[in-house]
């Protein structure tokens, strides 16, 4: 097997059960990585947060206060007053997306290496930053965004609506898959070391930054839709 | 990779979903209630400490209030004491004035009294040297140098009972 097919086969997303129904459901590997993630997290939510008090808290309470502190201020700050209000599903995205973009330290393969997923995070966010749009501006206000500042950008506006969760999907994917891609590349050719070094940029640094762009430019979005 | 099927798309969007409502209700919801809840008790622990912190100063005030009403009662107390002692002083000198005017009124007439006692037995003396005086005149004849012998008896005599009197 040369390194093309090598890796061909690397970046293949297997499946991972089938349902039985119909004709079968194909589950795929994806889908349960995904499963596996959010259950870790829920575990170690119900554990970091059990038994909180408000008076002398104590490390681990104090470190989940911290934590769930600086993600917020590090979502909210990007927002204005009418955006805050989505800020919760932002904090979750960016949970999600820094654990799956992490996770090749593992050596799990990470969901949003699978295109589905980033057509699934870009989707919501462009759903939710419509949505943001027509709940602040009703209906009328929102089809009538299309035409401003000026009636001759209804065209561009218009594209707007399917380029920016284009974007938002495909940057995200872009940046995952080709890290990954190079990560395996140069597990292939240098086995040992190199790899570690690296992983610590693409695996940590880029998917942190990664996640970080995603939810950075959603707000961004829900802020241009609320104004 | 590349493909894309609806079915794995819908469970990544339903994985999205399920992962967004655990993290707000179990993570963000618990931790934001419980800061809440502690900036709460914090408020309140605020609010009675100035609640006190009020209370405190009107006992205070009320405090300084009655000091200042003490302080006036006291003044009052003393000078009404001071009038008192300042009439008792008057009362007992006008009384200790009477007394001693009285003291002298009495000594004044108990010494005119002594002295009319005194000119009353001078006068009686005076008169017994007279009588006795007479007496022996009208006895015996005398010679001119007896008779102002007994002159001169006489007068030393007047002048001894005299210088009696006025002492």
């Amino acid at each position: 097997m040369d390194i093309a097919e090598e890796l061909q086969a690397e970046l293949e997303i297997p499946t991972a059960f089938t349902i039985p129904i119909g004709g079968g459901i194909a589950i795929n590997q994806t889908v349960v990585i995904t499963w596996c993630i959010i259950a870790v997290l829920f575990v170690l939510i119900l554990i970091l947060t059990r038994g909180f008090v408000t008076q002398n808290p104590g490390k681990r309470q104090a470190l989940v206060e911290a934590f769930v502190v600086w993600i917020q201020d590090l979502v909210s700050s990007n927002m204005n007053e009418k955006a805050q209000k989505y800020a919760p599903y932002l904090c979750s995205i960016l949970l999600f997306l820094g654990v799956s973009n992490i996770i090749g330290i593992f050596n799990i393969a990470p969901p949003t290496k699978d295109l589905r997923t980033t057509v699934a995070l870009a989707l919501m966010s462009i759903v939710l930053v419509q949505v943001a749009g027509i709940r602040e501006k009703k209906v009328g206000g929102w089809l009538k965004s299309f035409a401003q500042p000026i009636g001759v950008m209804l065209p561009m506006n218009i594209l707007e609506l399917f380029i920016k969760p284009l974007s938002l999907c495909m940057r995200l994917f872009g940046n995952i898959f080709a890290a990954f891609v190079i990560m395996e590349l140069v597990k292939m050719v240098v086995p040992v070391v190199l790899p570690a070094a690296l992983c610590l940029y693409f695996d940590l640094f880029d998917g942190l930054l990664q996640a970080y762009v995603f939810v950075f430019l959603t707000s961004l979005y829900i802020n241009e839709a609320v104004e | 990779m590349l493909s894309f099927d609806p079915v794995n798309f819908i469970c990544m969007i339903i994985n999205i979903l399920i992962l967004f409502f655990i993290a707000k209700k179990f993570l963000f919801g618990r931790v934001n209630a419980i800061i809440a809840k502690r900036q709460e008790e914090i408020n309140l622990s605020y609010s009675t400490a100035d609640k006190v912190t009020k209370e405190a100063k009107e006992n205070r005030r009320e405090y300084q209030m009655q000091i200042a009403e003490l302080e006036k009662d006291k003044s009052d107390i003393l000078d009404k004491a001071m009038k008192e002692a300042d009439e008792r002083k008057a009362a007992i000198i006008e009384k200790a004035d009477a007394d001693a005017e009285e003291i002298l009124q009495k000594a004044r007439e108990e010494a005119s009294h002594i002295k009319s006692v005194a000119e009353i037995d001078h006068d009686k003396k005076v008169e017994e040297i007279v009588f006795d005086v007479a007496a022996r005149l009208a006895g015996q004849a005398i010679s001119e140098e007896a008779n102002s012998e007994l002159y001169d008896k006489f007068l030393s005599q007047a002048a001894g009972s005299g210088a009696g009197k006025d002492r």
